[in-house]
């Protein structure tokens, strides 16, 4: 009984300690993983019981160790407990410090070793979040994603794994979360995210296609160990690692379909983790109107599109507004910002506004007693207060006293010159009543709802008005000197933008006038001072077009500076013979404007420039401008369906002039002199080692035109329809610029250049600048821009910035599925050999032996 | 070292003389030519479809499901089944130490799941797109190579669990069900996939000891990661020190 009753207390220590340590292990998960604090409580607690349990039975443990078969276990447990440890450590070693060996044939899993060594050195943990958005670049709700972009979509996901994967292995810093917006969780975890990282979150919602987001949290400052909410934010486009080639995708040369991705090289991604905390770029856009700036409200001037685009990549931005147009006089110069340009406008529309409200009061108050005194007072009292006035040109009228005073002092009425008293006519009964319904009642009730409209505007503006910070403006406004103001302005600026609108479908409507766009002269030095700090500019640049369809040739200081960069702009627009045949056809049915043509698109494989005669452009370089080849990538990726084609009504040309050895011996004209105004290397070297001279460099051609148009400095149908005639050999105008010739022409350049000697101080650093021309001032105007414009946008943007690594690149060997070639007949054989008869054959071997063990 | 072998071979031919040996060849070749198959239709797909590393496919979750059942199958009988019909005393009383007996079982069952896989080389010249007349390959052969070395190196941990499990028990039929049920322990995490929070506690972990996930990841691509090798290489040769343990306890219990 004794030896039952110790058995049965051994049993129920052993379930106590064994009870214990499943508590401990519930406990520390509970409080390592899920975080309750009760779990500590548990875990002790069974921690404990475990102790408790072997203490007591320690005594039977040592008993049974001492005996002779006990020794011999001891030892296996002691031997076991040794393997134990042994295999736990060489595998907690091997977690922390592994390797992995990447066999493939182009050791596509491993990282270059200059990212890696850079990789190594970063210390700060950054999220990076794959966003899912399930639209990819140049798709709308028109043309929804497809089973190609599906299929890439999975791809490229797989690539940044993999890419996480190779950063983990430098470090936990990493940390790689998939958010997809279709998942069921997209809610609960965008919601996390706007608490945890903020910026992230706005980014994210921000974002219109498939992206990837790189989040590193601002450090606090020792001591402090609440993690920062605030970090800094960078976006990658799916786009910017792989582009759908959906063209080849879809059938290439040999009619396969494939899904095929031009791999943009992992470059831009690990920039993007290695420069986290880099400024994001900032872009200013120098507009003459609030209206066509980026911020501005309206739907068809202003470029609502570029807002959304930028903001989708995070890069920010900001109008700057450079004429003050007020009251019925020609616009001003200034520097505003589109804050700035807007409280002037809602100052002078709350004056103007209050203005009205105070004659509208007049009138509802003279009304109003008339009216109180017609229903009141006698007839007598009604004659003696009030009387006929007559004036010029209008009907009789019935006034008071009082009113005529405030007529004359408000207005300068004066008796017997603008009215007269008509003392024969008295007020009547008939007279009264029909002067109350008729007059009296109608005015004061359309006063009212007049006053009652502008009222609510009035409320309206001062509302807008509180969500300007007013003392900021006001004290900016005090700035009087313009080309300060604008250094200010531009101070953290990396690209300036000038817009230059004029023509929007030159047959149809008139030009809106260049004069709006040009700036004075502190303006100019201004944006000469940014362009002389070594930040790029790019032009927009419309043909310089006025009122009555005029021609400004010389333009303002910009049009100069871009000459003195050697940038030929003719002030010509190019038509295209589908906007005449559209024309004619439309007028030939009736219909006195015609139909609007679709534009050849935009050409970006290498052509051959038209040129005037007796000149000669460069040679083609061998390779295209980057932003030329990225487009031509980013086309071939979104096709036609997408569009991947590019159409630009009523561009204009736009040339960079370069030096070229004469090796013909023949003096043209542009020589050396010339030539020197820009101090480049070359420049310098070239009149010791011949004759130069400038001619169109086609190596910094981004567009040209379609082949089938031509230029003209006529492009309006006002009088008589714009006609392509072949100029005449006595053609004044052959030689020149002005030179009437079919396209294709250049339209945009983008180039890089130092600064004109002449534009610096002699101590002064002449550096090397980033310029780009595009000869269309409408290309990114209104609410949307099409796949291509925004493309284009982004690219010039890039590469200005010398963001070049976000440009897309001609890949020759791009990726696609293996694919191995066979018959049909020869696929179904394997097929069935492999997936069938295999296993058959070992059923067939395995009843043999069934059969003969059945025979024994 | 001639008993060794003797007992490697009857341990090994034992495997062809059973109906079972039969119906694992055919069970698995069934489940590998149904994944061939699948490959081969991605090979020669048109459109958005197809596959970047064909191995990768050969031993994707399915395969898992399937293999699951294979080590423990092949263990089994081992040294539960000598247990259940007394022959393991038998075994034990002959000129051969308990590790030999432990590696002659181990080596016999490891020689047969290599030959599980031998007729699945017939799948090469597709999946390597061999050009039969300058005798190269189209396809990059690495990923094959590794594969095959991670099923090598998995199966053997496999197999070495199954035959510690048997040693501990009775009967086939248990050491089958407990085999199966701690296999699972490296295979369950493979079919429930986590947010790819990589770096997160948990996925780590999991991804340690998961093996599906390392054949997705590396094996099937290329790639070899030392921490598996290490994790297959020692959990193998712990689970056969821990067999030998066990035959051992047999003297002393």
């Amino acid at each position: 009984m004794a030896v039952k009753n110790a058995s049965f207390g051994h049993f129920l220590l052993r379930i106590a300690g064994l009870t214990g340590f499943f508590a401990a292990v519930v406990g520390l998960v509970l409080w390592l993983s899920i975080g309750v604090s009760v779990g500590m409580i548990v875990a002790a607690a069974g921690g404990a019981l475990v102790a408790l349990a072997v203490l007591l039975d320690l005594p039977t443990l040592t008993h049974g160790m001492m005996s002779k078969r006990g020794a011999v276990g001891g030892t296996v447990v002691l031997q076991i407990v040794l393997a134990v440890v042994l295999f736990a450590g060489v595998n907690v070693f091997s977690y922390f410090h592994y390797t992995r060996l990447d066999l493939t044939r182009d050791h596509r899993f491993t990282l270059d070793q200059k990212w890696r060594d850079q990789l190594a050195k970063l210390n700060q943990d950054t999220k990076i979040v794959i966003y899912q958005r399930h639209t990819a670049f140049g798709q709308s709700p028109e043309n929804p994603p497809d089973n190609y972009d599906a299929a890439a979509q999975r791809q490229i996901i797989e690539r940044v794994k993999d890419l996480a994967e190779q950063f983990q292995d430098l470090g936990p810093r990493f940390q790689v979360e998939v958010l997809d917006s279709y998942d069921d969780s997209y809610e609960d975890r965008l919601n996390r995210y706007k608490i945890d990282a903020p910026q992230l979150a706005e980014a994210i919602e921000a974002a219109k296609e498939n992206s990837i987001f790189f989040f590193a949290p601002k450090r606090e400052p020792a001591g402090d160990e609440k993690k920062s909410k605030e970090g800094f934010v960078q976006i990658i486009s799916f786009n910017d690692i792989f582009q759908l080639d959906r063209n080849t995708s879809r059938g290439g040369a040999d009619g396969r379909r494939n899904l095929v991705l031009r791999d943009q090289g992992v470059d831009a991604f690990v920039n993007k983790v290695l420069n986290i905390q880099e400024k994001r770029p900032k872009i200013a856009f120098a507009v003459a109107h609030e209206f066509l700036g980026v911020k501005g409200d309206s739907l068809l001037w202003g470029m609502g599109g570029v807002k959304k685009a930028l903001q989708a990549r995070g890069i920010e931005f900001q109008d700057i507004v450079l004429k003050k147009f007020s009251g019925m006089g020609p616009p001003t110069a200034t520097v505003l910002t589109h804050d700035e340009s807007k409280f002037e406008g809602l100052e002078f529309v709350i004056a103007e506004l209050e203005s009205a409200i105070a004659d509208h009061d007049k009138t509802i108050q003279v009304y109003a007693e008339l009216d109180k005194d017609f229903t009141s007072m006698s007839l007598a009292e009604v004659n003696k207060k009030y009387f006929f006035l007559a004036r010029p040109g209008r009907p009789v009228d019935i006034f008071s006293e009082s009113e005529l005073e405030m007529y004359k002092k408000d207005r300068g009425w004066r008796e017997g010159k603008d009215y007269f008293r008509v003392a024969d006519l008295r007020i009547t009964p008939q007279i009264r009543t029909a002067y109350l319904e008729d007059q009296v009642a109608p005015i004061l009730r359309e006063t009212r709802q007049l006053r009652e409209i502008k009222d609510k505007k009035l409320q309206q503006a001062r509302k807008e008005i509180k969500t300007l910070n007013v003392e900021q403006l006001v004290e900016q406004k005090r700035i009087s000197d313009l080309r300060a103001k604008f250094n200010t302005m531009l101070a953290d600026i990396d690209l300036l933008v000038i817009p230059r609108l004029t023509l929007i479908d030159a047959l149809r409507n008139p030009p809106l006038e260049y004069e709006i766009h040009k700036l004075e002269d502190p303006q100019v030095a201004a944006i000469k001072d940014f362009i002389k700090s070594g930040r790029p500019v790019l032009f927009l640049m419309d043909p310089p077009f006025e009122r009555e369809n005029s021609v400004d040739e010389k333009g303002d200081g910009v049009d100069q500076m871009l000459r003195d960069l050697n940038v030929e702009m003719p002030a010509q627009t190019v038509l295209f013979d589908v906007e005449i045949e559209s024309l004619i056809q439309g007028k030939g049915s009736g219909l006195r404007l015609g139909r609007l043509a679709e534009v050849p698109a935009v050409s970006l494989d290498s052509v051959a420039h038209s040129t005037p005669r007796g000149i000669k452009t460069i040679a083609p370089p061998k390779q295209k401008q980057p932003i030329r080849a990225s487009l031509l990538v980013a086309g071939q990726s979104l096709g036609k369906d997408l569009g991947g084609d590019l159409r630009l009504r009523n561009p204009r040309p736009v040339y960079l002039m370069r030096t070229k050895l004469d090796t013909s011996g023949e003096s043209i004209g542009g020589l050396v002199g010339a030539a020197m105004s820009t101090p480049t290397p070359w420049n310098l070297a070239s009149p010791l080692l011949g004759r130069a001279r400038l001619a169109p460099d086609e190596s910094a051609v981004v567009l040209s035109t379609a082949q089938e148009g031509w230029n003209t400095s006529k492009p309006f149908a006002e009088d008589e329809i714009p006609r392509y005639t072949t100029p005449q050999a006595d053609d004044p105008d052959v030689g020149s610029w002005k030179e009437s010739r079919r396209g294709p022409f250049p339209i945009a350049v983008a180039f890089e250049t130092y600064v004109p000697e002449d534009w610096v101080e002699p101590k002064e650093p002449i550096r090397k600048v980033r310029l780009a021309v595009i000869g269309d001032g409408e290309i990114f105007k209104g609410e949307s821009l099409t796949p291509m414009r925004e493309r284009v946008l982004l690219d010039t943007s890039n590469w200005l910035m010398g963001r070049d690594d976000l440009l897309a690149q001609e890949v020759r060997d791009p990726w696609s599925f293996l694919r191995v070639g066979m018959s049909d007949s020869t696929k179904t054989i394997w097929a069935w050999s492999m997936g069938l008869g295999l296993p058959l054959l070992f059923v067939y071997l395995g009843t043999i032996v069934m059969l003969k063990r059945r025979l024994r | 070292m001639r008993p060794t072998l003797s007992l490697i071979r009857r341990e090994f031919t034992a495997y062809f003389v059973s109906p079972i040996g039969y119906v694992v060849f055919a069970v698995f070749l069934t489940v590998t030519g149904y994944l061939f198959y699948l490959s081969l239709e991605l090979l020669t797909a048109r459109g958005p479809r197809g596959i970047s590393f064909p191995m990768q496919l050969i031993v994707n979750d399915v395969f898992w499901l399937v293999f699951l059942f294979i080590p423990p199958l092949l263990t089994m009988r081992l040294f539960a089944e000598e247990r259940s019909t007394g022959t393991l005393e038998t075994l034990l009383t002959t000129p051969l130490r308990d590790w030999q007996i432990v590696a002659s079982k181990f080596l016999a069952c490891l020689l047969f799941y290599v030959c599980l896989w031998i007729p699945t080389l017939l799948y090469l010249p597709v999946l390597l797109d061999f050009d039969w007349s300058t005798w190269l390959v189209g396809v990059d052969p690495w990923p094959v190579l590794t594969t095959y070395l991670g099923v090598f190196l998995a199966g053997g941990m496999f197999l070495a669990l199954g035959l510690l499990i048997s040693s501990l028990v009775k009967t086939p039929m248990v050491a089958a069900l407990v085999s199966l049920f701690v296999s699972l322990v490296f295979i369950l995490a493979g079919f429930w996939r986590p947010d790819m929070d990589t770096s997160g506690a948990a996925y780590r972990v999991l991804y340690f000891f998961t093996v599906p996930l390392h054949f997705e990841r590396n094996f099937s691509r290329g790639l070899l990661d030392t921490r598996q090798l290490v994790l297959y290489s020692s959990l193998a040769l712990f689970c056969l020190f821990l067999t030998v343990r066990s035959l051992e306890s047999r003297r002393w219990r």
